[in-house]
């Protein structure tokens, strides 16, 4: 007992490292899965992937059962779960006010942020790396049960565009848990805003115009395929997500740099 | 080292700390005292680079807390039990702290071992813990980095006698190493049995530091007498100043024995002569505060307020 307790009393020549920014990004990844709310979400994704395969093997065309096909199923039905692990992965902080004990750790609240977006995008990446896997189970069993095309190819192009798709949502849904620091409320307006929006360019020509280049559910759209995108279609993620992702993050961490922690 | 220099925390046009200035030094628990609403949290979370100071510093061993590149390794901090993940377990919270300032997993267990949650608390969700419990787990949390200080704000709030007893020895023993303690409470008794040092704190203003004994002997002489406003006359005909307590006796800012003689050539009956010492801190912290107080309030807070939740 007395080991454990006693104080380092060397004059501590040096002043001790921190850890790395990536072991730090292995804490956020950790911190996302270790609740029950966190493991539901990413059991969740895995639910989602596997159901879109065991449907695509079951119904729809015999020429949609190659491993692009099955890969694409899945793209956007897990897309509606993504962002909510992004919105998450900063929220939670304040709604368990485990921030006190984040940044009291790491003073440095930049690196924080930077571990938790790498933590984000990691979790893009790996949801494609989930995807290809089960997809590829279901392009090799598909043969065994159906009629199947099975075809294995796989393009450049397809696997850029999913990956730039899911690296879309979970990036968009982050900066709504930055702007918002309230998971709720960051959930709230990531799926309220679209909807407002898509209502209103049901009614209003203007809005709808603007749409075409603001609304993320249009822009990103063409990232669900496998074609390459056009320049125009590119200049619409680009701006789109600029507004949804980029601005609401800037604008977060700027408050966040200020914000007293309570 | 702590070292608070001329530190001022203002809210717009609310003064919360004014000016002030301690130090603790290895080797001392340091007591940190004073009503609710007084200053204490706020000078600790400056100090923890949780609140930015107005003007003045907050130094941990010589650095801002900012400035430390891995904090937990050289300062524990307890500001708030309550700020644990409530959805993880104990042992889960103290991995990710770990994981944070790169301290191994046998530090975990052996921190969850030594402040009682080891074996099934610490796999509990934390959510079902009681305060004592967070409390523990929070000073399990503090210890995490090995740091050689520890800022502790009422951490005794929440624990029964025995684990309050236990504290204590953990905290002495952690300054008999070296170590450096600073704490907080309102709770006087047991800051005076633990404490070597003390500051106090009131209306963010510091009115009184140093060491304990010091700090005791300096309060003055208890005195009581039968007939009340007779000796309120003696006193104050003897240039002697002095103030009522709550129990109806005076604080006489004198000697005993001048006190006494005093009394003597008045033929005052005395029931009671003797140092304010005797009565321990919170007959001095009383003093004190009534010297620079208006309201009743504070000291009302400071002493019968032990089983509010801490203010953060």
């Amino acid at each position: 007992m007395t080991a454990v307790l006693t104080p380092r009393t060397d004059p501590a020549p040096a002043q001790p490292s921190p850890v790395s920014t990536g072991a730090l990004t292995l804490v956020e990844l950790r911190k996302m899965v270790n609740t029950r709310s966190g493991a539901v979400l990413v059991a969740l994704v895995f639910a989602i992937v596997l159901t879109t395969t065991v449907v695509r093997l079951f119904a729809g065309d015999a020429a949609d059962r190659t491993l692009t096909g099955f890969l694409t199923y899945s793209v956007s039905p897990v897309s509606i779960v993504l962002p909510i692990i992004g919105v998450l992965s900063v929220t939670s902080e304040w709604s368990q006010r485990t921030a006190l004990i984040t940044f009291s750790l790491v003073p440095r609240r930049s690196r924080v942020v930077t571990a938790k977006l790498a933590a984000v995008l990691t979790v893009a990446v790996g949801t494609v790396v989930l995807s290809i896997l089960l997809a590829a189970i279901g392009n090799g069993l598909a043969p065994a049960f159906v009629d199947a095309d099975g075809s294995w190819s796989l393009s450049g192009t397809a696997l850029l565009n999913i990956t730039l798709y899911h690296v879309g949502s979970l990036f968009i849904g982050f900066a709504f848990g930055m702007i918002t620091m309230n998971s709720v409320l960051g959930i709230l307006v990531h799926f309220g805003v679209p909807s407002a929006w898509s209502v209103l360019r049901e009614y209003e020509s203007g809005v709808d115009d603007a749409g075409k280049w603001l609304d993320t559910n249009t822009t990103m759209s063409p990232l669900g395929e496998t074609v390459a995108l056009t320049g125009q279609e590119w200049g619409k993620v680009l701006v789109s997500v600029a507004l949804w992702g980029v601005l609401p993050s800037v604008l977060g961490y700027l408050r966040l740099r200020r914000t007293e922690v309570k | 080292m702590i070292e608070v220099d001329r530190l001022t925390v203002t809210y717009g046009s609310t003064t919360v700390v004014k000016d002030a200035s301690f130090s603790c030094r290895p080797g001392t628990v340091t007591g940190f005292l004073g009503p609710n609403g007084a200053g204490k949290s706020t000078t600790m979370r400056v100090l923890c680079g949780l609140t930015r100071a107005t003007s003045g510093t907050a130094t941990v061993n010589g650095m801002r807390y900012g400035q430390l590149r891995n904090p937990a390794r050289e300062i524990g901090v307890l500001l708030d039990p309550t700020t644990q993940h409530s959805g993880r377990t104990g042992r889960e919270n103290l991995t990710v702290s770990a994981r944070m300032m790169g301290v191994t997993k046998e530090r975990v267990e052996d921190m969850l071992e030594l402040v009682g949650l080891g074996g099934a608390p610490a796999a509990r969700r934390v959510g079902e813990y009681s305060l004592g419990m967070r409390q523990r787990l929070g000073l399990a949390h503090a210890l995490l980095g090995e740091p050689n200080i520890l800022v502790l704000d009422e951490p005794v709030n929440g624990l029964d006698p025995e684990g309050i007893h236990w504290m204590r020895g953990l905290l002495r023993e952690f300054a008999d190493g070296g170590g450096i303690v600073l704490l907080s409470s309102h709770l006087l008794r047991e800051v005076d049995a633990v404490a070597d040092s003390l500051v106090l704190i009131q209306r963010g203003e510091i009115i009184a530091k140093g060491n304990k004994t010091d700090l005791l002997t300096a309060t003055g002489t208890v005195v009581r007498a039968v007939d009340q406003a007779q000796l309120s006359a003696v006193l104050s005909a003897a240039g002697i100043p002095a103030t009522r307590t709550e129990d109806h006796a005076f604080i006489a800012d004198a000697q005993a024995e001048t006190v006494g003689r005093a009394a003597a050539e008045a033929g005052v009956v005395l029931l009671e002569l003797r140092s304010a010492d005797s009565g321990g801190l919170e007959e001095m912290f009383l003093a004190m505060t009534r010297d620079t107080s208006n309201d009743d309030t504070s000291n009302d807070d400071a002493t019968n307020d032990a089983v509010r939740e801490p203010q953060s």
